[in-house]
């Protein structure tokens, strides 16, 4: 059908900047959920207490409700962003509460005895942590962490609700303009499904990669 | 390089459950101690303590005459005085603890590195030179993975050996091998202890190598050290009845 | 523009906020329901021994778990009508949340059941028992309380997934809130306050998840 060869090029507009989103937010996610979930694994309150209230309070709302917040309240605090800045950093702030979580159960889950070993050998917290923990919790955060990336992608399509023109804000408009609801929205889900597997492949090779003997 | 330890009323509890009840222990420099008793009784609770892996309720430990956790003037020692003593202490596990990510060679050059700052040079050159010692020269490049419970073992004595502490201690080291594995592990220790350069204190349910590698042994129950003698002596005629119980009881088993 | 937090205000919009709550638990409710039973009836059909059901539903719940519930919902809004399936906007979000959340039930409910020890399966074929009786009376009785806070945080996920049908019309709370933000400019306290909503009624349903788990471990499976 020629039909459909003609909603593909706005779809794929839109496809590429889904794309853009869900990289850039995970790119700024990946340092929130380190210093997150270390931070509430940390023996100082100082660094407990505002990383465990950033974790309960992005985990614990709604992802649109987030959107939603920033983006009308943010101005009347004077912060003028536009909507696609707001759209990157709330979903950022959204997976990095969850990827704390993944980080913490991994960095906890390593086994007490290396940590014993790393001290009777006189290295300092910060070397245990870089040399010892991390590398062996690195490997056993990369399954969650793919799923949070599949998260991230579908949540990418909330921000057509304040007026990005993402992929779904693109099919919104061409369901408008030509009312072909079937081939639209099953094209898009099918597009939305691709680069899910591709997400999913991609961190199967870098499980694979990653691997501790 | 040797130290001297001295614990002086040392308790430790876990929640309820009195753990130490009043340890007071003075070992000199270069003795190799060995402690027994049965499960329970306070023993690796003890190494513990002295690894720093825990602090004790109360009571005083000194090393060298030094105290681990107190500050001549009687303020609380900070971490640096704590990490400076620490520094003179070593330790082998008896779940060995290696680090899975890295090679045997890795595993030892490792706090040679990062903590006492040695070159990738020269603490290779370490490596080797201990990993030779151990038996294990031509493991160098393996994973913990690839080895055997002894080959692990020997790993971890020779990545504690490479800080040359002045005290090593001994966590029940033989009691996750195979039988057939113990031998090997129990050859180096005596070997160590032989060439007197550190003090060493050493758990075991090793009865026959407590009596006839070590200089003294401790026998140690509910918390509390019961009898203290040299090695032979404890173990050819115990003066306490428990102590007597005891080795009866381990002579049956075998 | 009176950037401060309007307590008044806040407080006079609560009882217009609270009715659209109950739309929300609604949603959440009839939603989760749903999802618990139609995810049961596709993992039995995943592990069904005819490829010709397994294979097309194992690829139907990996699609769903992997597009967005907003597109989702929009397919079901917008295409359903076409099909002549009139139903209301809050029918359809219902749907879609169910169905949406049936893959992911569909998901935990296969890890249960694939952790129920192989000796039970053997010892039910020793005594005969036909498959439906193996998984009704000895599989599932089994492979679902361990999976039942995995089953709970996905309850409280739906909750959180509620504003979406914001987008196909149903007035529930975070469209309650844009409504009066709408009508009188001021958006800061009715965001705020159903942020607040969400964030007590998660933390307090996530406790009530820990305890059920917490009193299911001395629910004992070796015998």
């Amino acid at each position: 059908m020629d039909s459909l060869a003609a909603l593909l090029p706005p779809l794929l507009e839109g496809l590429a900047v889904t794309v853009q989103i869900t990289v850039g937010a995970a790119c700024l996610a990946i340092p929130l959920a380190l210093a997150a979930g270390l931070g509430r694994l940390s023996r100082h309150a100082a660094l407990r207490w505002p990383a465990a209230t950033y974790v309960e309070v992005f985990r614990g709302t709604s992802a649109l409700v987030q959107l939603f917040w920033f983006y009308f309240v943010l101005p009347l605090f004077g912060i003028r962003l536009p909507a696609m800045a707001v759209g990157i950093a709330v979903l950022a702030l959204n997976a990095g509460a969850y990827g704390a979580e993944v980080v913490r159960g991994a960095v906890h889950a390593v086994a007490s005895g290396q940590r014993e070993a790393a001290l009777a050998l006189n290295m300092t917290p910060a070397q245990t942590m870089r040399r010892i923990v991390l590398p062996q919790a690195i490997p056993a955060m990369l399954p969650p962490a793919g799923n949070l990336l599949i998260e991230l992608l579908k949540n990418t399509a909330l921000v057509s609700l304040i007026t990005i023109a993402d992929m779904t804000f693109r099919g919104q408009v061409l369901r408008s303009e030509t009312l072909r609801s079937t081939e639209i929205f099953g094209l898009m889900l099918a597009l939305y499904f691709a680069v899910a597997l591709v997400i999913t492949a991609g961190m199967r090779l870098l499980e694979r990669r990653v691997r501790v003997r | 390089m040797s130290a001297s330890v001295r614990l002086t009323g040392l308790h430790k509890r876990y929640g309820d459950l009195e753990v130490l009840r009043g340890i007071d222990l003075d070992i000199p420099a270069g003795q190799t101690v060995s402690v027994i008793g049965p499960s329970g009784s306070g023993k690796s609770t003890l190494l513990r303590l002295l690894m720093t892996l825990e602090r004790p309720h109360s009571g005083a430990i000194e090393i060298d005459g030094e105290s681990m956790w107190t500050l001549p003037d009687g303020k609380p020692a900070g971490a640096g005085h704590v990490r400076r003593i620490r520094g003179k202490i070593g330790m082998v596990f008896q779940h060995f603890n290696l680090f899975p990510h890295m090679t045997a060679l890795g595993n030892v050059i490792e706090a040679p590195r990062r903590v006492a700052g040695l070159s990738r040079h020269e603490a290779v050159e370490r490596g080797r030179e201990y990993l030779d010692m151990v038996g294990l020269g031509d493991k160098l490049d393996a994973y913990p993975a690839q080895l055997s419970g002894g080959q692990k073992q020997r790993v971890g004595i020779a990545r504690a050996l490479a800080m040359r502490p002045e005290i090593m201690l001994f966590d029940e080291v033989t009691s996750a091998l195979d039988p057939e594995l113990v031998g090997g592990i129990l050859q180096i220790m005596r070997d160590l202890s032989a060439k007197r350069t550190m003090t060493m204190v050493i758990v075991t349910h090793q009865m026959k190598f407590a009596e006839r590698c070590s200089d003294r042994t401790l026998f140690f129950d509910a918390g509390r050290i019961v009898e203290d003698a040299d090695s032979a002596t404890l173990f050819a005629r115990p003066q306490e009845e428990r102590t007597r119980q005891f080795l009866q009881a381990v002579i049956e088993a075998e | 523009m009176n950037p401060v937090f309007d307590w008044a205000y806040a407080r006079d919009i609560l009882p217009t906020l609270a009715s659209a709550l109950t739309i929300t638990i609604q949603a959440t409710v009839l939603g989760m329901l749903l999802a618990v039973t139609l995810g049961l009836v596709l993992a039995m059909a995943r592990r069904a021994p005819w490829p010709v059901l397994a294979y097309p539903v194992a690829f139907v719940v990996e699609f769903v778990r992997s597009t967005p519930l907003l597109v989702q919902m929009y397919f079901l809004f917008y295409v359903l009508p076409t099909v002549g399936v009139r139903l209301s906007p809050l029918t359809t979000g219902i749907l879609a949340l169910g169905v949406h959340y049936a893959a992911y039930c569909a998901e935990v409910y296969r890890a249960g059941i694939e952790g129920v020890p192989r000796g039970q399966l053997e010892a039910a074929r020793a005594l005969n028992l036909s498959p439906w009786r193996t998984t009704v009376d000895i599989v599932l009785p089994q492979a679902i309380p361990p999976v039942v806070p995995a089953l709970g945080n996905y309850l409280v996920a739906m909750f959180k997934d509620t504003p979406l049908l914001s987008a196909i019309t149903v007035v529930e709370l975070l469209q309650q809130s844009k409504i009066i933000g709408s009508t009188t400019f001021r958006y800061t306290e009715p965001l705020t306050l159903v942020g607040v909503f969400f964030l007590a009624l998660s933390l307090a349903a996530a406790w009530i998840v820990r305890r059920v788990e917490h009193g299911l471990q001395r629910y004992g499976r070796r015998a």
